[in-house]
This record gives C-alpha cells, sequence and structure tokens, in this order.
C-alpha cells in the first residue's frame, strides 16, 4: 500500500521544501544542537541525514531519470527508518534557527509526517492517538464534558461559558485533562477575573486546537478542528483570545490563517502577552519572590511564535533574582515535551530535559518557569526522576499565587 | 616565426629563450600547413585552434590532442552537462506544487544573505572555530573567483592604481598565491572534519566526496600554476574557450602540464555542480532569502 501511494505522498512536498532538502541534506553544521541527536548519538536522528533519506525517495521516484527511465527499486525497510528519524524529533525548530541557509526545517519535518501518514507508516502510538483524536476531539480520549472538571477540582468560582463576550479563554487539552496542569487554568481564569474582563471559556464547544492533528501529519484532521474552534469562536463575537498553552498559541496564530486560507476574524495571543501588558500598566502588581527564578522559553512560544520578552517582563515582576538560563529566547534548548516524542521514546524525553534542569541547577535556579503545560509536564517527570531540588511552576500559576489568588 | 622544430612546426616567438613548452595559438587554418606529418584529429583543423610544441620536437601527439580538446570541445560539454544538471534540478523543483511562501521582502531577504550567507552569523554563534574555517574556506574562495575574473577581463589590475603600485603587486600577484594556499589548506581540514564525523552525524553520499576531492584537486593544480615558473613571461597569451564569451587572458605563458590540469578540473567540476551538495551555492541563496522574508512576515 505504501508504495502504491509514494508518488502521492512524494508530491506533498513543495518546491520550497526540495530546494530546502537539497540543501539540507549530508550538511551537519545543526547536529549538536539538536537536543534529540545530542541526547541519542543516532545519526539518524541528525537533521542532516533526515533529508538525505526524503531526498532519496525523491530521486528515485520523482527525478527527470527515474520518470524517463523508471522509478529506483527502495531499499529494505525505507520507510521504517524515515519513520524513525521523522519521530525521533520534538520539533523545536532548533535546526530553523541555526542553519546558515535558513531553512523553514519546521515546516518541512511537518510535512514529511504528513507524508507519512498518507503512507500509513506513522508509530503505531501515532496512529492510536489519531484514533482518540477522531473519537473524542483531544488527545488523551476523555469526553468532551470532562473539559471544565478542572474548574471543579481546582475550586474556581466563576468559570463562566457565555454566548459571547469581548475575551475567550481557550484552554487546550494538556491544560484541560492533565492535573498537574489544571492550576494554569485556575490561574489565568483567576488574572481574567481580577481584571474584570469580559470573558468567557468554550465549554464543551472547545476542540483540540489541531496540533495534534499536525505532529500526527493529519493536516486535514487540523483544518476540520481549526474550523470548530474558530466557528465557536465566531459565534460568540470574540475580538481576542487568550491562551495559556503555547502550542495552542503557535497554531491558533500562525497555522489556522493557513489552514484556513484566510486571516482570523479575532486576534490570539498568549497568557503572557495580555498579562504583560497590565503589569507595566500597572493594572497587576505582584508580590516579588526573592527567591532564584528561571524562565525556559517554550520553543512554540519564543522561537516558532515570536513572543520572548513578555514573559521577561512578567518574570521581572515575581522575582528581585531572574535568572537567565543559557541557550534562550530563540536559541531556547528543547526541554524534550515536544513532536509527540513522548509516544516513540519517554526514555530520550527524560533524557532531553535532564540537560535543561542541569543547567538550571548548575545556576542556584530555585524555582523554573515556563508557559506551557507541556513543558511543566516534562520538567515535573525530569524532577521526579533525578531527584533534583527545583521547584517547577507555571509563569502564569506564579503570578496568581504572587498575586494571593 | 623564426625558430624551427623539427615536426616541421615553426614556433612563433623568436624572444622564446628556453621553450621548454610553448603554446601559440594560430587564428587561422592556414597556419597549419606544413602540420600534416602530425596527423592531427579533425577538430585540430577547426579555425581559432591552439597548439602545444615542443622545442625540440612536437608534444606527444596525446597531450596535444588534450590539449586542443580541453579548450576547444571540453567548454562546450561543460555547458552541456551543467545546464542539463541545472535543467534536471529545475525540472525536479518545478515540478513540486507552488506551496506556500512568505511575501518576499527585499530589505529583510538581503539583510539575512549578508548575515547568514556572507558572513555566517549563526555558525559564529554557535562554534566560533567552524565559522573561522568556513569563513576563509568561502572567503578564499571568493577572492579566487574575483582574481579569475580579471583574466576574463572583467576587471582590470589599473582597479588598483589609485591605493600605490606597491599595494596593487601586493593585491595582484602576491595574495593570490596566500589565497590559494588558504584555500587548500582549508578544504583538507574540511574534508577531515566531514570524515570524522561520518557515520556519526552524517551519513555522505560518494559523490559528496567526489565533489571535494574535485574542488581540491582543481585548487592544487591551479596553485601549481601560480608557483610554478611560467613557460613564458611578458608575453600575453589567449585561449578561446569559447569564442567571444569565454576568453581567457593571460599575462604569461603558464607552466603548461599544470595549467593543463587546471582547465580540465575546472571543467569537469563545473559539470558536476549542479549534481552534488555543491548545488547549495544556489539553493542556499534562495533559502537565505526566503528566510529573511518569513522573518519579515512575522515581525522578527
Amino acid at each position: 500500500m505504501a508504495y502504491e501511494r509514494l508518488d502521492e505522498a512524494l508530491k506533498m512536498l513543495n518546491r520550497r521544501q526540495l530546494l530546502e532538502l537539497d540543501t539540507c541534506a549530508r550538511c551537519a553544521l545543526c547536529t549538536d544542537l539538536c537536543p534529540v541527536y545530542a541526547e541519542s548519538k543516532n545519526p539518524l536522528h541528525a537533521p542532516g541525514v533526515r533529508s538525505s533519506r526524503i531526498l532519496s525517495l525523491v530521486n528515485k521516484r520523482l527525478s527527470l531519470w527515474a520518470r524517463l527511465l523508471g522509478p529506483r527499486p527502495l531499499s529494505e525497510g525505507e520507510f521504517e527508518k524515515l519513520a524513525e528519524s521523522t519521530y525521533h524529533c520534538t520539533l523545536c525548530g532548533r535546526c530553523m534557527e541555526a542553519c546558515p541557509f535558513g531553512l523553514e526545517t519546521h515546516e518541512l519535518w511537518l510535512s514529511v509526517r504528513d507524508l507519512l501518514n498518507l503512507l500509513n507508516q506513522t508509530p503505531p502510538k501515532i496512529r492510536m492517538l489519531r484514533e482518540m483524536l477522531e473519537e473524542n476531539g483531544n488527545p488523551y480520549g476523555l469526553d468532551a464534558d470532562m473539559r471544565l472538571d478542572w474548574a471543579d477540582y481546582t475550586g474556581l468560582e466563576e468559570a463562566p461559558v457565555k454566548d459571547r463576550a469581548e475575551v475567550a479563554y481557550f484552554v487546550g487539552c494538556t491544560t484541560a485533562f492533565k492535573a498537574i496542569n489544571q492550576e494554569i487554568a485556575y490561574s489565568i481564569a483567576s488574572l481574567l477575573n481580577e481584571l474584570n474582563v469580559d470573558w468567557t471559556l468554550l465549554g464543551e464547544e472547545e476542540w483540540c486546537c489541531g496540533s495534534p492533528y499536525l505532529l500526527a501529519g493529519d493536516r486535514e484532521g487540523a483544518r476540520e478542528a481549526a474550523e470548530k474552534n474558530v466557528e465557536a469562536l465566531k459565534a460568540r463575537k470574540v475580538k481576542t483570545v487568550i491562551t495559556g498553552c503555547a502550542g495552542c498559541f503557535r497554531v491558533m496564530r500562525w497555522e489556522y490563517p493557513r489552514l484556513l486560507g484566510g486571516p482570523l476574524p479575532f486576534r490570539v495571543i498568549h497568557a503572557v502577552e495580555y498579562v504583560s501588558e497590565h503589569i507595566t500598566s500597572g493594572d497587576l502588581k505582584p508580590e516579588p519572590l526573592d527567591a532564584r527564578i528561571a524562565y525556559h522559553d517554550p520553543c512554540e512560544l519564543g522561537r516558532l511564535g515570536g513572543v520572548i520578552e513578555e514573559p521577561r517582563i512578567i518574570l521581572k515582576a515575581l522575582t528581585t533574582n531572574p535568572v537567565e538560563l543559557p541557550e534562550n529566547g530563540l536559541e531556547s534548548r528543547c526541554c524534550g515535551g515536544g513532536g509527540l516524542l513522548q509516544a516513540v521514546s519517554d526514555e530520550l524525553r527524560l533524557s532531553i530535559v535532564d540537560v535543561r534542569l542541569r543547567q538550571a541547577s548548575k545556576l542556584g535556579v530555585e524555582i523554573i518557569t515556563s508557559a506551557c503545560p507541556s513543558c511543566k509536564l516534562t520538567f515535573n517527570d525530569g524532577v521526579r526522576k533525578r531527584g533534583y531540588n527545583l521547584e517547577v511552576i507555571d509563569l502564569m500559576e506564579l503570578l496568581a499565587r504572587q498575586m494571593g489568588l | 616565426m623564426n625558430g624551427s622544430g623539427p615536426g616541421g612546426i615553426r614556433t612563433l616567438d623568436p624572444r622564446l629563450k628556453r621553450p621548454s613548452l610553448y603554446l601559440a595559438e594560430l587564428r587561422a587554418p592556414e597556419r597549419l600547413k606544413g602540420c600534416g606529418d602530425l596527423n592531427l584529429s579533425p577538430f585540430f583543423r577547426r579555425e581559432r585552434l591552439i597548439v602545444i610544441l615542443g622545442d625540440k620536437g612536437e608534444m606527444p601527439l596525446s597531450v596535444l590532442t588534450l590539449y586542443a580538446f580541453s579548450v576547444g570541445i571540453l567548454p562546450y560539454i561543460t555547458i552541456i552537462i551543467f545546464l542539463m544538471g541545472v535543467i534536471l534540478r529545475a525540472f525536479r523543483w518545478l515540478s513540486a506544487p507552488r506551496g506556500e511562501s512568505p511575501p518576499l521582502s527585499a530589505t529583510s531577504a538581503i539583510k539575512y544573505i549578508i548575515l547568514d550567507i556572507v558572513l555566517f552569523r549563526k555558525i559564529y554563534k554557535h562554534d566560533k572555530v567552524m565559522w573561522l574555517l568556513i569563513f576563509l574556506f568561502h572567503m578564499a574562495a571568493a577572492s579566487i573567483i574575483f582574481g579569475h575574473m580579471r583574466g576574463f577581463k572583467l576587471w582590470s589590475a589599473e582597479l588598483f592604481v589609485p591605493l600605490g603600485e606597491g599595494f596593487k603587486h601586493f593585491l595582484v600577484e602576491t595574495l593570490p598565491i596566500y589565497m590559494g594556499y588558504l584555500f587548500i589548506a582549508t578544504q583538507i581540514l574540511l574534508l577531515f572534519r566531514r570524515i570524522l564525523l561520518e557515520g556519526k552525524k552524517l551519513l555522505s553520499h560518494p559523490n559528496d566526496y567526489a565533489a571535494l576531492l574535485l574542488l581540491l584537486a582543481t585548487s592544487i593544480a591551479g596553485q601549481g600554476m601560480r608557483i610554478a615558473p611560467p613557460e613564458m613571461v611578458n608575453t600575453t597569451y589567449t585561449v578561446s574557450f569559447i569564442p567571444r564569451l569565454v576568453v581567457l587572458h593571460l599575462e604569461k605563458i603558464p607552466s603548461a602540464p599544470w595549467f593543463l590540469l587546471h582547465i580540465i578540473l575546472t571543467q569537469l567540476f563545473f559539470m558536476y555542480i549542479p549534481y552534488s551538495k555543491l548545488i547549495h551555492i544556489y539553493s542556499g541563496v534562495i533559502t537565505a532569502a526566503l528566510y529573511g522574508s518569513r522573518r519579515s512576515e512575522y515581525g522578527l
């Protein structure tokens, strides 16, 4: 089956991407910065080697020679190796930032996932995840009516689901369904209440943002999810959508217009952007701590989302002792929590986060913050595994705590 | 027109004192009268023919043939193979769907071409030693290409006259020799790096090595031309690879073996570019321009 659809799959790569593959193949200038390769030391996980593998398929099937003389046979295990290479990647975009040729590798690797999906070559756990997405509209296989359970668990008094509002808080699946992250939702909701914002949740009408679909190579699924969410938001005449999840933020802000073929009727911002404005204006005045606190830039918020300064404004309001981690901002080192890496190798994910936690420990960091539920989850797992003396907390949680909320 | 070789071919320049080899361009076929005993191959009889003559007898016919071939025929083959490679690549690129691309921002595109392709900003940020190596390699390559342009009359040494005669001499005569050594040394180091990374961070294709070795051999032959004593000084010499289009003007007659080797290898290298990873010479500039435009789109 895979062979039959191979040409169709390879034709999913666009002109720019073929140009990028030609430029990327067998170059190793970014390899040392790849968080996955740094830990696995497996050449198959190096970005340039991944490009070579795809290019080899393209040459065998779509080159002029192949068209004139017939396609060349594939070598044994070629798809399996490509799938291993493609899914042993956190999609952090570090290779893109390091590439002297400015290749948009993040998008390229997503397209390769599309290609593998069409060939039915995605790893089994990724296929399971897609099934759950299709059945429940979230990657955790939970019913939609459990989306607001976090409000009960955290004791939030006011969690409105209105027909119309100025602002919508898009919670996201990893925040709503993962117990460890539900305090993030509580904190953002409390801050919105504190600011007397006319805001709403989407409740059961909130659908997966589409990010896991894209990571699993299902662009059509992502488009459908985008349509559902945009419809629900449009119906409420929302002007601003706030989310506390870096993945939701990137997909809604940057991918939705592409998926839906036009600009959105509302602006999408991350909670840190919204809150930093209110800190600067003096509307929010948290009690600063004296602890050494570091902010870790989530890849999808910083490098891939363009939000870098705002979390630092918040951090400076929260501590008299902010610590800047090495490899920050656009150069941020991935925590390991992205790209669905956990589904193919949890061990590797924990090994990657350990590097970041070591960096923080060396600097005497007492509290490590981020602005992404996946980062929080991964940091928490890493701290538990190695017993680091570090508190892991989301920036919004820390802000709410220092506001006494 | 005074000397006469044993083969009955007259040498063309009386100033030639020790003509171990003599390169002369015959502009008209009648000049070949008396050369019949050489049993020259057909392309020798064409107009604008170049022949290598020896002082104690003509060069072996095989070398003569090779030389004539390399300046009379090979340039056309080079162009055909090069263009074919470019067409094959372009065919593959253009047969793919157009896809989404950022709206072109000329300012941002130029900015990031300069920062990332000329200055290698990103490599500098991450690996200073690697940056130095890559920067020196590319700077040496750029200066060598620039130097060659003088031979093709795209600029003249007079350009440097305002800087003083001494400095002009340094730029035109001395510096190129050091650039040649630098170019070769950096290539060898980059080749070693590739060998060391092989199987760890790289899984090279044999043609990656072929391309690098070809470039190295071309550079060594070019440097050989510079450091080996020329056949003759103060004699201008014109090599017409493609009449009126690619004509090389030399200020002295170079050492023939190195020259012959250099022009053959250079053409082989050119032919190979579109089929190898050296295609990044072109594609890298385009992708860097797209990157700049994307950053502009994202407001970064």
